[in-house]
This record gives structure tokens, sequence and C-alpha cells, in this order.
């Protein structure tokens, strides 16, 4: 898959759309996160990125590592638990609240920034947050305020999930994401060769394909 | 089969600030990695400096004795938490206490005191999955997480930590999943009766990739 092509495809998904990204390898998810900066920036789309415990300065830092300077600064961020502020924080959330409460300040900070325009959404670390559920109704309380996002107008939505963590938590939030998503993706391959699948997409053209993007190659786009 | 310095070109490519996971299953790996990497400091002329989580420096060093190694690490500088066998040269002691915000902060402090005239190290963390069997919530788990993070991109040290694997996947909190995500290089490292054998699952370095070593018992001076 070429990098016209994938951004063909982001084009192509609608604005309202919350796409699930479960990425099975080693920095699949980093380059992803960095691939939907660098779109947002070639269409001229702001970027709002929901950081979960630090994750946003770890996918700074292994950018770094494989050759990519970028210091996020033109990308608005929310930021739940963790300390070390990467890009333009202009909320922060504490974790160890009530759901109930924490979920109140998500919605009162991202719809703010939302009525400000349209964006690319880019949440990191979703599996941090559901590790702290310990209960159904905490878990579906988060999982109905996800699913209150969809067919929002203002943003595209990524959701990358680290499917090793999240696949071995008390409450796996995979399956019920699936079913909230308008497309799910998946990333597979080991050693730098990189898969992506579909699970779920509204171009059916897509479906049962496998579209290789080796690491070597996504580092030059 | 690999040369010693064969096997020190490719720590060469791991980057200073790089923090590298070598998981490994129940066998000699540890005294073969921590001797190696020893050796390596020496070679290259770097610091070595061994966290010592609950005394498991002194394990590593009467494993190596039964093979016929006298190996004192009088060379290495030793940060210790937890437990009392001193082994090496002991330069600061971290009281651990199992509240992680207070044991973070307390390991930060003790370890920039010991080491803020250490230029470049290599930094060989023990025993780390024992801190983790201390863990009692999620958010004390996480606060481990996001510290051992915070090292990462810190450029005066290599840091390589050996875990495990039966081990850190039977304690209640697993931290592989979380640890494979956030080191920037992953080892597997799987024994043969006279061998290691190191597989790159996860690299900076594309040709490192997947990359399989085999390092005989043999290099390092055991019969």
């Amino acid at each position: 898959m070429t990098k016209e092509m994938l951004f063909d495809v982001i084009d192509r998904t609608p604005f309202g759309d919350l796409v699930l990204i479960e990425d099975e390898t080693s920095y699949g998810s980093v380059i992803a996160a960095y691939v939907f900066v660098r779109y947002a920036r070639e269409r001229g789309i702001k970027i709002m990125i929901d950081d979960v415990l630090d994750t946003l300065f770890l996918v700074k830092k292994q950018l770094e590592f494989l050759g990519v300077q970028d210091d996020f600064s033109d990308a608005v961020v929310i930021k739940t638990g963790g300390k070390m502020d990467i890009g333009k924080v202009i909320g922060r959330i504490p974790l160890e609240t009530e759901p109930v409460i924490y979920l109140s300040r998500y919605e009162g900070i991202a719809n703010e920034v939302f009525s400000e325009g349209k964006y690319i959404n880019i949440v990191l670390g979703l599996e941090k947050l559901f590790a702290f559920m310990h209960e159904p109704v905490e878990f579906y309380t988060v999982i109905n305020s996800i699913q209150g996002f969809l067919g929002n107008r203002s943003r595209k939505a990524f959701y990358m999930i680290n499917k090793n963590i999240a696949s071995n938590l008390k409450f796996n939030p995979i399956p019920e994401l699936e079913e909230i998503a308008t497309t799910v993706t998946y990333i597979r391959g080991e050693y730098g060769e990189g898969k992506v699948t579909f699970g779920k997409t509204p171009f059916i053209e897509f479906l049962g394909k496998e579209f290789e993007i080796p690491l070597e190659k996504l580092l030059q786009w | 089969m690999e040369a010693l310095e064969d096997v020190f070109t490719l720590v060469d490519k791991v980057k200073f600030g790089e923090s590298v996971l070598i998981e490994y299953h129940r066998s000699f790996i540890p005294e073969l990695t921590t001797l190696g990497l020893l050796y390596y400091g020496k070679a290259r002329r770097l610091s070595v400096i061994i966290d010592d989580n609950f005394d498991s420096l002194h394990v590593i060093q009467k494993h190596l004795e039964f093979v016929g190694i006298d190996e004192d690490f009088g060379d290495a500088l030793v940060v210790k938490t937890g437990g009392k066998r001193n082994v090496g040269n002991v330069v600061t002691r971290v009281k651990f206490v199992s509240e992680p915000a207070i044991y973070i902060r307390n390991y930060e402090k003790a370890s920039k005191a010991a080491f803020s005239n250490v230029e470049k190290s290599i930094n060989i963390v023990l025993g780390l999955e024992r801190l983790f069997s201390f863990v009692s919530s999620v958010s004390e788990f996480y606060a481990f997480v996001i510290a051992l993070q915070s090292f990462l991109g810190e450029k005066r040290r290599k840091a390589f930590y050996l875990i495990n694997k039966e081990i850190a996947s039977s304690i209640p909190f697993n931290p592989l999943p979380e640890l494979e995500r956030v080191a920037s290089t992953v080892i597997e490292a799987v024994p043969t009766p006279t061998r290691g054998i190191f597989t790159f699952k996860k690299s900076t370095s594309l040709d490192l990739l997947g990359k399989k070593i085999e390092i005989p018992t043999g290099v390092i001076g055991w019969k």
C-alpha cells in the first residue's frame, strides 16, 4: 500500500466515523499515529490527540529512535493521567476519579475543542484507561461515552489499541469497540513486515485483502 | 556461532537512550548476558551500572562460581534495592517501600546523586520482576511503567532489562506486555545446553529486526 492509497482511504472516510486500529506489532501504532498526523498536516486539518498515561511521550521517543523528529506542537492534546507533556496540552484529567466524573470532564473539554472546527482525532493508550475498570457498570459507562461521539461531524477518529495488552485485561474492550467502530483495521506482522487488513469497512473492495506496508518503506514517506 | 567482538558490534547498534528488554527462559542466560555486558562496557570504556534488585546479582555471581568464573563485579557500580548480600561496588542503596510513588522518588534521588559524574554507561537491570510482584493495584502498576518509560531517550545510558519470562508472566500484574511496548528493543533469549540463542523481536535498527545470534557459553570463559 502506498502513501497515496492510504491517504485516499482516509479522505473517503467521512467525518463522524470511528476507526479502530488493533495493533499486534512492535512499532505499528507508533508509526500509524505519525501517519495520521502527517495526513492531517498535508490536508490542512487540525489535530486533536487523546493521550492516556504518557503514551504520546512514548510515541515521540520511539519515533526519535527510528530517525523521525516531531514535537507535535501543532496538536491539541487532552491528557489523562501521566506527567510528560507533549504537544499543546489544553486539558488534563486525573485518572483516579469515578468514571462518571472523569467522563463528564473529558466530554466537556473535548466538545469545546470540537466546537472550533474539524479535527483528525487520534486516541492513544486507550487500553490503559480500560485497565482501571473494576465493574461492568464502569466499563459500560466508558463504552457508552465513546459511542456518544459516533457521528460527531467535527472529527474523524482513530482509536489505537494495543491488542496484546487489551485482550489480557479483566474487561477486554475490543469486542465492544469493534461493535461501535465503523472501520476495524488490524496491523500484524513480524520484524518490520507490517500487514494491514480490514475486519470491517464501508469500502467493500478492501475486505479480504491484505496490504503490505514494510517499516522500511513507511519511514521514507 | 559468534565471536565476542561480533556480538559487541551488534550491541554498538543499540543506540544510547534505548531501553532493551531481554526476555529469557529459565537458564544460564542472565549469567551469560550480565558478564557479556560487563565485558562490553570494559571493551568500550563505558561505566557499567547494575541495578541489583533483591540480591539478584548475588545469585548470578554464585552461579558463575560454579562454572569456574570468579567475577567480583568490582568494576560495576551497583544500585541496590532490597536484599542484603552486597556484590560489586555498591555505590548507593535505595530503600524499598511498596508504595511505588515513594520508591520511584527514592530511586531517582539516589541514582541522581550517585551518577551525576558518570558520562556514558551501560545499565543492567536485574530482578525487575520482583519489584513488579509487590504491585497491588492498577495505578501502582502504571506508576512503575511510566517511571521506567521516562528513562527512554536518556542519552547517557543504554539500559538492558533482564526479565525471566516465566516469573514475570506468573505474577498478578504481568509487566511483560507493557514492557514490550515501552522498550525500544526487545530480545528473546532461548537456551540450548551450550549456548544462548538471542532473537531481536523489536529493534530501532532495521537490519537487526528478526536477527538471530547464537552465543556459546565459551566466549566468556565458561568451560
